[in-house]
């Protein structure tokens, strides 16, 4: 009676024989990097990600590629499920034969292609993070990271804020907003941590968490009220930021508070609230239009040339990761996953904004961010009042780091 | 800290105005499944459109007084239209397969809406203007309250009066309440269904649009709205009890509240709070607070009919000759090719444990996602905590998932149809909020990292080969149930449940023993499944799990006893290459499901049994 059904069986194996035995890549093809990201899941945040990527490869295909062999990106849409991440990754080395993972999007995704790289001896270079955890608690040596992270948004931000206010920001009580995911609980130990350092003598008020995505905006503005804090630290991203802002301004709360909004001035809110943008506040952001180095400059009019628009946040970390693996790959004269690995660890890269190497301790990358506060002008938002920082500046301690570890480890 | 009274009345009314939104999108979604029985996820979708189309409509109109409430109306009928035309072409053609059939085509067209919607619009959130005149805020005892917010309260209240007397004023309201009653009813004293049903489409549809188009001025329109709003809608209806209005008033009404008052009481649990409310409510009110109990409705038994046979000799041979060819693949292809064919095994083995619970069991659950997360963190949280091997992980997690079964199954076989599906949905949705909220334990959101094989089974051979025999034993054990005496004792109360209980079988006792065997090897499934990633995360337990299962079952038919293998095969082989190879993976593969559903409504296997091979009857 199943005769068919066995039939179908059948054809199924045999298509899954095919596919999985087609052959692997031959010498002198591309030398291939594996991109996992957030593509439908977060198609915003990797537009310009991926446009960056592009503009890389192009410039050193054009030179004559590495090692006399183009390079390649084959990108994979994570889905933001982490098991999806690992299925990728492995299609990706196995069958696709990449000799370095990149790519970010959500922190579960994130730890789990870092564990999978590290059993599986490939490096991981991860584009996109707000969670620290993985390059402290979960740290592994298979693992980069060439962007900004929770620490530097809150160490670049509440200097930022001490440098705004002086004294009078001592004494104060501090409210605390975000998703309840676990960046936004490392973050707010991180914010606790530096204000404890900075001499801050804060009062921290019961910290408020919604659901990712589902800000119940109002409800969660009247608790703020009533907690009445001078000091309002938001974690929150895309539509559940732009509820939180329109709610607070409706119900008059944030006047006379003091806000600080690590991701708001990213370009991709900034496109979106326009001039909605609240003023006045703490922010990192990327202020295209100000940076006028040469270096940059050129950078950005390759960029528009290319796409006929200005570089987003992520566009700079894709063109960077592909440059830093094309020099790891020319430093270890190989396309091996391990021989790179080790060269990423000790190679130094130019990127738009300076020179960068990725530290020993847990391979953060010296990267370049700006902190400023967020303005409207001529009906256009933007950063004003920024500096510019470098990671290096705004890190723990390395003992901090590696008791962080230690801790756990023992737990594990 | 002190609580003002005026801190009170603004949550109060902030709570109100959330139940607000959530009441007009849950109506339509109500109004349509009390009709057509479907429990439609593209209202989702058409939320969502509402939002878009209202988005541009208003760059073109304007945001004056008209400019701005005529986008919002016009992008309301527009959503009504998109609704009429997927009412006439396609769920018209699918009114006679079974319920969770329909329920699978609504997902694809939500899969279908977010490539078109991320197509048309593009990737960035829109932020649209605020309402004209509404946009400031007035003082209550002292307090800005958005005028909007009341607005909307006022609102909800009008549309709640409109549906009042068009159900119970109107020819139109009779003929809908007779159909949500008694369908077969309406349709012999000779009452056209179809346009009955198409207009309480339309109108469901209109809501689910104004509802999104209403946000325009709260929130930015995003592409995540569908997924957003859709969870909390089932969450209010099925609270309310399905089809009724009243039920569906209050429930938004808790639920809004809930949310409102929950985040400062228990600030880091709301996840878990709203799906216990709904399952402390069926397993008080088993019907929703005011829901019916239905008579006629759903579920597996009439999905599932005819005998199901053990497998002919010569079927019995292909086995083994399939099973023979699997044992030597090692020997033709690469590691990618063993990681894939382990993880069709062990989503084969978790979609044949429901094809059990379901086709021969006879309980339509619709979260067992459950088992399969349970499996996976008791492998996790035994590796991590006290350190077991893995023999002893890969024993205990079936355990654990027992554990589960017999705990949560006792609810649920006390209950039925889509009440039941819809419990065993709330159960499984508050395992995943624990295990995504108690970081301390299970690491939320973050999961849990390191779970890696022992060190004989940690190449990819050898973890194949183990795969291998731990599927196979366990497809072929589940199997062979259907055919023992508790198996067929299963299937009479599955087809005749009256007459099975008058000879003596226990109904509920054998569908709660029945789940928990389905648990045992879902939850087997699910340890494998941790060890073939490496680690754990709150995904395993998700609605998505569910979903994947679901579909594979359901693309192999239902009434199959090979369905749910090759459905298995079909899916993943299916999803894996294509979003490999395309960015519009959504869009095709809800096509792809959608084409099934409709072409092939009992599956690919049953489709050509029924087509090349006679049945013995």
């Amino acid at each position: 009676m199943k005769k068919v059904s066995a039939l179908f069986v059948g054809l199924s194996l045999l298509t899954l024989t095919l596919t999985l035995t087609l052959p692997a890549h031959a010498a002198g093809e591309p030398i291939k990097i594996g991109d996992i990201n957030a593509y439908s899941a977060m198609p915003v945040m990797v537009e310009g990600y991926k446009n960056g990527v592009d503009l890389a490869l192009d410039e050193i295909n054009q030179a004559g590629g590495v090692l006399g062999r183009p390079l390649e990106v084959i990108s994979r849409d994570s889905k933001l499920l982490p098991a999806e991440g690992i299925k990728h990754a492995q299609e990706l080395a196995s069958r696709e034969g990449v000799s370095v993972l990149t790519g970010c999007g959500g922190s579960g995704v994130t730890l789990a292609v870092s564990s999978w790289a590290d059993k599986n001896n490939i490096a991981f270079i991860e584009t996109s993070a707000v969670s620290d955890s993985a390059i402290w608690e979960n740290w592994n040596k298979h693992f980069f990271r060439i962007t900004w992270g929770g620490y530097m948004y809150m160490s670049s931000s509440i200097d930022k804020a001490i440098e705004l206010y002086g004294d009078k920001i001592k004494g104060k009580k501090w409210a605390f907003v975000s998703p309840n995911l676990e960046y936004g609980h490392a973050v707010l130990n991180i914010a606790q941590k530096i204000a404890d350092e900075r001499g801050l003598q804060a009062t921290w008020l019961q910290p408020l968490w919604s659901d990712w995505g589902k800000l119940d905006a109002g409800a969660t503005i009247t608790a703020l009220k009533q907690q009445q804090p001078d000091v309002v630290i938001s974690m929150f991203l895309t539509s559940d930021l732009t509820k939180f802002i329109r709610e607070g301004s409706k119900r008059k709360f944030f006047a006379n508070k003091i806000v600080i909004a690590p991701q708001l001035a990213a370009p991709e809110h900034l496109n979106t609230l326009k001039n909605e943008t609240p003023k006045g506040w703490i922010s990192v952001g990327f202020p295209v239009e100000d940076l006028k180095t040469p270096a940059f400059l050129e950078f950005k009019d390759k960029y528009q040339a290319k796409y006929h628009q200005l570089p987003m946040t992520y566009s700079m970390m894709g063109y960077n990761v592909v440059h830093a693996i094309a020099k790891a790959i020319e430093q270890a004269g190989s396309d091996n996953p391990e021989k790179i690995r080790a060269a990423l660890e000790t190679v130094s890269f130019i990127t738009p904004t300076g020179e960068q190497s990725f530290r020993s301790i847990d391979h953060q990358a010296n990267v370049t961010f700006w902190v400023g506060t967020t303005d409207v002008v001529n009906g256009e938002a933007k950063l004003a009042h920024w500096t510019q920082e470098t990671a290096t500046n705004h890190s723990p301690s390395d003992a901090w780091i590696l008791e962080q570890r230690t801790n756990a480890n023992t737990m594990k | 800290m002190g609580w003002r009274l005026s801190f009170f009345l603004i949550q109060f009314l902030t709570g109100l105005s959330s139940a607000a939104v959530l009441f007009l999108v849950a109506s339509g979604l109500s109004l349509i499944f009390g009709v057509t029985r479907i429990l439609n996820f593209a209202h989702g979708s058409l939320y969502m459109l509402g939002a878009f189309i209202s988005y541009t409509l208003v760059q073109h109109l304007g945001d004056g007084v008209l400019g701005f409430w005529g986008s919002l109306l016009l992008a309301s009928c527009a959503t009504a239209a998109i609704g009429t035309i997927i009412e006439i072409l396609i769920l018209r053609r699918i009114y006679h397969v079974p319920e969770l059939f329909q329920l699978l085509a609504t997902f694809a067209l939500l899969l279908v809406f977010q490539d078109i919607t991320l197509h048309i619009w593009g990737p960035e959130d829109l932020l649209g203007p605020q309402a004209p005149s509404l946009s400031g805020s007035i003082e209550i005892l002292g307090e800005a309250f958005p005028t909007y917010d009341l607005f909307l309260i006022g609102l909800a209240g009008v549309v709640i009066t409109g549906l009042y007397l068009l159900l119970f004023k109107t020819r139109w309201g009779v003929l809908l309440r007779a159909a949500t009653e008694d369908r077969e009813m309406l349709a012999n004293l000779g009452v056209n269904q179809k346009w009955l049903f198409t207009s309480v489409f339309a109108l469901g549809s209109f809501l689910a649009g104004l509802g999104g188009a209403l946000q325009l001025p709260r929130e930015s329109v995003s592409l995540s709205m569908d997924m957003n709003v859709i969870i909390d809608v089932f969450v209010v209806i099925v609270i309310g009890g399905l089809g009724s209005l009243r039920g569906t008033v209050l429930s938004a009404i808790i639920v809004g509240l809930v949310r409102a008052f929950g985040i400062l009481i228990f600030p880091e649990i709301t996840l878990v709070l709203l799906f216990l409310i709904m399952a402390i409510v069926l397993i008080f009110k088993p019907h929703g607070l005011f829901g019916k109990a239905e008579d006629s409705v759903i579920a597996s038994s009439q999905l599932a009919s005819g005998a199901l046979c053990p497998a002919p000799k010569w079927g019995r041979t292909l086995a083994v000759v399939i099973a023979a060819g699997l044992l030597t693949l090692p020997l033709f292809v690469g590691d990618y090719g063993l990681v894939l064919t382990s993880e069709i095994m062990i989503w084969a083995l978790f979609a044949v444990s429901l094809h059990f619970i379901m086709s021969p069991g006879g309980v339509g659950v619709f979260g067992h996602a459950l088992y399969f997360g349970l499996g996976a963190y008791a492998t996790a949280l035994l590796t991590k905590y006290l350190a077991v091997t893995m023999p002893v992980a890969l024993l205990a997690s079936p355990l654990a998932a027992i554990l589960g079964a017999v705990l949560f199954g006792w609810f649920c076989v006390r209950s039925q149809g889509m009440y039941l599906a819809m419990l065993t949905f709330a159960f499984a949705q508050m395992v995943w909020a624990v295990a995504f909220q108690w970081y301390d334990v299970t690491g939320g959101d973050n999961g849990m990292l390191g779970i890696w094989p022992a060190e004989w089974a940690s190449n990819k051979t050898a973890f194949y080969y183990m795969t291998y025999a731990l599927c196979g034993a366990g497809i072929l054990l589940l199997r062979s149930f259907i055919f023992t005496p508790f198996g067929y004792a299963l299937r009479a109360v599955r087809d005749q449940s009256k007459r099975a209980e008058a000879l003596g079988l226990n109904a509920m006792r054998l569908q709660w023993i029945g789940m928990g065997v389905a648990g045992a090897f879902a939850g087997l499934a699910g340890s494998l499944f941790a060890y073939s990633k490496g680690s754990v995360f709150p995904t395993s337990l998700d609605i998505h799990t569910t979903l994947n299962a679901f579909v594979m079952v359901m693309i192999g038919g239902f009434n199959t006893l090979t369905g749910p293998l090759v459905g298995s095969v079909i899916y993943i082989m299916l999803e894996t290459e294509i979003s490999r190879v395309s960015e519009v993976w959504r869009l095709l593969l809800g096509s792809i499901i959608l084409a099934i559903v409709i072409f092939f409504p009992q599956g690919l296997v049953g489709a050509f049994n029924k087509r090349f091979i006679k049945v013995k009857e």
